[in-house]
């Protein structure tokens, strides 16, 4: 209790007391300001045409991967699911490599997007971004064993694949469907390597890049109390989209999506042209603007053509410099620290799960819930005074964001532990240590490990809190690769967004093969 | 040998504000295998956990060989009990491979040679030598349980608890390790505590049945005595069908009645002396004799048929070998040379 209090109440307190500092007027007077009304606004029509976006894309590849017999599904799945550990300010710096003018499209067609930097190119690539997400909520609903029965009594009733998709799949699914837009809404709402990167020049201002800006640079108290304002704005949003998904998604996965999954070998011939699509969805959006990423980063200017003639490593050893080299061994502590208390973290919140109750468990989930520009705010508000300008205070935020991913895999391997095994192991003539010892402990390893590496891949290459709570010669990776993106130096912003894409796919391997080698144990 | 295996006397189990076991009194000699026979959530797992030391008691106590394992004020750690228990799921350790999982429990003072001479000693009485370095998830249901089998004869206990251990195998596999489990308890002297929801197993298992319901001990004894002579109709239909006539029973000489239906009547031997009215057994009827009826249902069997008759006092089963010889529809007589007297329901 204390470390939730540590990590989530006291902070979160700061921050409502400092936006209630002046009285319930000024804090209206603040809320309707144009700034931050017009910011709030922005966010959640650009959150809610984004995660309407990500819906239709998610739903459309869970029912291609798990409904129909398209070759490579697993491997579509697996490409899908990978694009998660995509930094999402890479991905947009990606992009702006590959589809913006002098970008490798029109490098190779002479076609571009101009309107990739400016609203409509922070919706596209947010969506993008967010849709595995749906994904992976939809997909989650349709494996279950229930629906695919119900469909096929549907099918023995004589209605085709198309009708029972209309009239059984999609009306079951509608709880998921909801949940995975709620969880797009608030991602796309917490989302700031996207807004950053490709609104700056076009004058974009959501909530976080608002915050942001008022903090890192404006020393006016009335722009901090903004911010103030806008974080908890933020929060709030979200709060209310998780809570909203938590309880239409739970009564549903009681009701009707329960039961085992299944692997179902009952597949529908894939719709001609859809495989294409979706094939073709994974190289545009992924698969492309790496390349043009990588390309831009070898190529000795923007707007050079891209062809070996002009390739150079010059960009590399431009970015490559001392202050590199100290921000990523910063990073690597950071994130290893944060992967390590997370962990310990996790397994308190485990152990006062099972002496309070289950409502514990869901404080985890609530802080990953909270965008990251809040929890930074409050966590500056909170500990600035005493940790101001350290690296301790990011560490601080890390954790308190990140303890829902180690929390997870844990608490369900815990959950996972008939207590018949304990009950064997005691019958067997062990004491209660030799059965922690020799039965607990190696079965919740995977567990561990998963979720401190998910910690550890997640830390090392986050924005959004770092950007607000690192101060002069304490900055993150990802803050250096943003100072060279906003300075625009296009060329060396690649080849460090390369090298941050290569660290981070590197730390995510061993995660993709433990989960592999985990599933195949049960 | 003098101590009984286990003793339990009015042990009382509860969880929370339910009672989960009320009083229960059980006593096992050495070598003797007793069935505890109950539909689930009788208590069967409560009793046989109670005995192993995983819930505490309310009321009551335990003796296991002649030392008290447990009573409401306190408990000795099931690792101190000399027990070994085989469980419904096998409960066996993912991580470990077969010979690990049987090494487990064994003396760790022991050196390593001796426990892997052991441990292929066990593995191999079970058969299932061959497995040893094989995990769980690569074993069939049915070797999965006897790894688990050969785990709890590793301590070599005083006493083996079987949860339901056939209960997730399929019907060929469960005779198999029926009689493995009762060849290799027997084999060790040990005494044993089998719980079951299937009568069938119970009856041809044990020495003696113990009978659950709702936490309480409705009848012990021989299954003969069990199948037979039950306490009452629930029991009865809990081991084999039985049908009950709305007729009273006159008792003539000790162990015989007058069972009089309609212008016929027939003095028939008789057990039980609680109730009034017959309970009879299909095997204990017969086509054809006094007593007339109309057939309502026919059920065949296999090496049986079983008739559904509706006669002036309520529905009877009649059983009979071979294949069916009547329909639904026909009229025919029947008799009767046998009743156990129950209350009415």
């Amino acid at each position: 209790m204390v470390l939730l209090a540590g990590l989530l109440g006291y902070p979160i307190g700061r921050l409502l007391i400092e936006a209630f500092a002046d009285g319930p007027a000024e804090l209206a007077d603040t809320v309707f300001r144009d700034v931050v009304g017009t910011a709030a606004f922005s966010s959640v029509w650009t959150s809610a045409v984004a995660a309407s976006l990500a819906l239709g894309l998610g739903t459309a590849l869970a029912l291609l991967t798990e409904r129909s017999d398209v070759r490579g599904g697993r491997l579509m799945r697996a490409g899908v699911v990978a694009t998660l550990v995509v930094p999402p300010f890479v991905s947009a710096i990606s992009w702006q490599a590959t589809y913006a003018p002098f970008g490798l499209l029109d490098d190779l067609t002479g076609l571009s997007a101009p309107w990739l930097e400016g609203w409509a190119g922070v919706v596209v690539v947010i969506a993008v971004n967010v849709a595995p997400l749906a994904y992976l909520v939809v997909a989650a609903a349709l494996r279950s064993s229930r629906i695919a029965d119900l469909e096929w009594s549907a099918r023995a009733s004589g209605a085709g694949a198309g009708l029972t998709l209309r009239l059984i799949t999609l009306p079951l699914v509608r709880p998921a469907l909801a949940a995975g837009w709620l969880v797009g809404f608030a991602a796309s709402l917490a989302s700031f390597g996207v807004p950053v990167v490709l609104g700056t020049r076009a004058g974009v201002e959501t909530l976080t890049t608002r915050v942001y800006r008022a903090v890192a640079f404006s020393a006016q108290p009335a722009a901090f109390r903004e911010a103030v304002v806008m974080a908890l704005l933020l929060a709030l949003i979200a709060l209310v989209a998780v809570m909203l998904t938590d309880r239409r998604y739970a009564a549903a996965s009681d009701t009707v999506l329960g039961g085992p999954t299944s692997e179902g070998s009952r597949r529908l011939r894939t719709p001609r042209g859809a495989a294409v699509a979706a094939w073709g969805y994974l190289v545009v959006t992924t698969g492309l603007p790496f390349a043009g990423l990588v390309l831009r980063a070898i190529t000795r200017a923007v707007g050079v053509s891209a062809t070996p003639a002009n390739w150079t490593l010059a960009n590399f050893r431009q970015a490559l410099d001392d202050r590199f080299w100290e921000a990523l061994g910063r990073s690597a502590v950071l994130a290893l620290g944060a992967a390590l208390l997370a962990i310990v973290a996790a397994g308190l919140f485990v152990l006062v799960q099972r002496a309070a109750g289950r409502g514990w468990g869901a404080a985890t989930l609530v802080m990953f819930a909270i965008p990251g520009t809040s929890i930074a705010l409050a966590v500056s508000l909170g500990y600035g005074r005493w940790l101001a300008n350290t690296a301790a205070i990011i560490l601080v935020a890390y954790v308190a964001k990140l303890v829902a991913l180690a929390h997870r895999p844990l608490a369900a391997s815990v959950a996972g532990i008939h207590p018949d095994l304990i009950r064997a192991g005691r019958a067997s003539g062990a004491s209660a240590r030799r059965v922690l010892q020799k039965l607990i402990a190696p079965l919740l390893r995977p567990a561990l490990v998963a979720g401190g590496l998910l910690v550890f891949v997640f830390a090392i290459h986050e924005l959004t809190m770092s950007s607000i709570l690192h101060g002069p010669g304490n900055e993150t990776l990802a803050v250096v690769v943003l100072d060279y993106q906003q300075i625009g130096d296009p060329t060396v912003t690649a080849a460090l967004a390369t090298v941050l894409a290569l660290i981070v796919g590197t730390a995510a391997l061993p995660f993709l093969w433990l989960r592999r080698s985990w599933e195949g144990r049960r | 040998m003098s101590d009984p295996a286990l003793v339990c006397s009015s042990v009382g189990v509860r969880y929370g504000s339910v009672d989960a076991l009320v009083s229960v009194d059980l006593e096992a000699a050495p070598g003797e295998l007793v069935a505890v026979l109950g539909p689930s959530g009788s208590g069967k797992t409560s009793l046989l956990h109670a005995i192993a030391g995983f819930v505490p008691l309310s009321s009551g106590s335990i003796e296991i060989g002649g030392h008290r394992v447990a009573d409401p004020t306190g408990s000795t750690a099931p690792e101190h009990r000399d027990v070994g228990v085989v469980f419904q799921h096998h409960a066996l350790w993912p991580h470990l491979t077969a010979a690990e999982t049987v090494a487990f429990p064994l003396h760790r003072s022991a050196t390593a040679a001796d426990i892997e001479a052991e441990v292929s000693e066990l593995l191999g009485r079970l058969g299932v030598e061959h497995l040893a370095d094989r995990l769980p998830v690569e074993l069939s249901g049915g070797e999965q349980q006897r790894v688990s089998l050969a785990r709890a004869l590793a301590r070599h206990p005083g006493l083996f608890l079987f949860d339901e251990p056939t209960a997730h195998l399929d019907a060929p596999l469960r005779t198999g390790l029926l009689e493995e489990i009762d060849r290799q308890r027997g084999r060790e002297q040990a005494a044993g505590i089998y719980a079951t929801h299937d009568a069938g197993e119970a009856l041809a298992l044990a020495d003696r049945v113990l009978v659950l319901r709702a936490g309480r001990a409705v009848q012990v004894g021989p299954p003969i005595e069990i199948y037979e002579q039950p306490v009452d109709v629930w029991a009865a239909e809990l081991t084999g069908p039985a049908s009950v006539l709305d007729v009273e029973l006159t008792p003539t000489a000790p162990g015989r009645a007058r069972l009089a239906l309609g212008p016929a009547e027939r003095d028939i031997e008789c057990t039980g002396g609680a109730g009034s009215v017959p309970l009879i057994r299909p095997e204990w009827a017969s086509l054809g004799g006094p007593f007339s009826a109309t057939v309502e249902y026919v059920s065949y069997r296999g090496a049986r048929t079983e008739y559904r008759l509706m006669t002036g006092a309520g529905t009877v089963v009649v059983g009979e070998d071979g294949p069916p010889r009547l329909a639904p529809g026909d009229d025919t007589g029947w008799d009767v040379h046998r009743a156990h007297r129950v209350n009415r329901r």
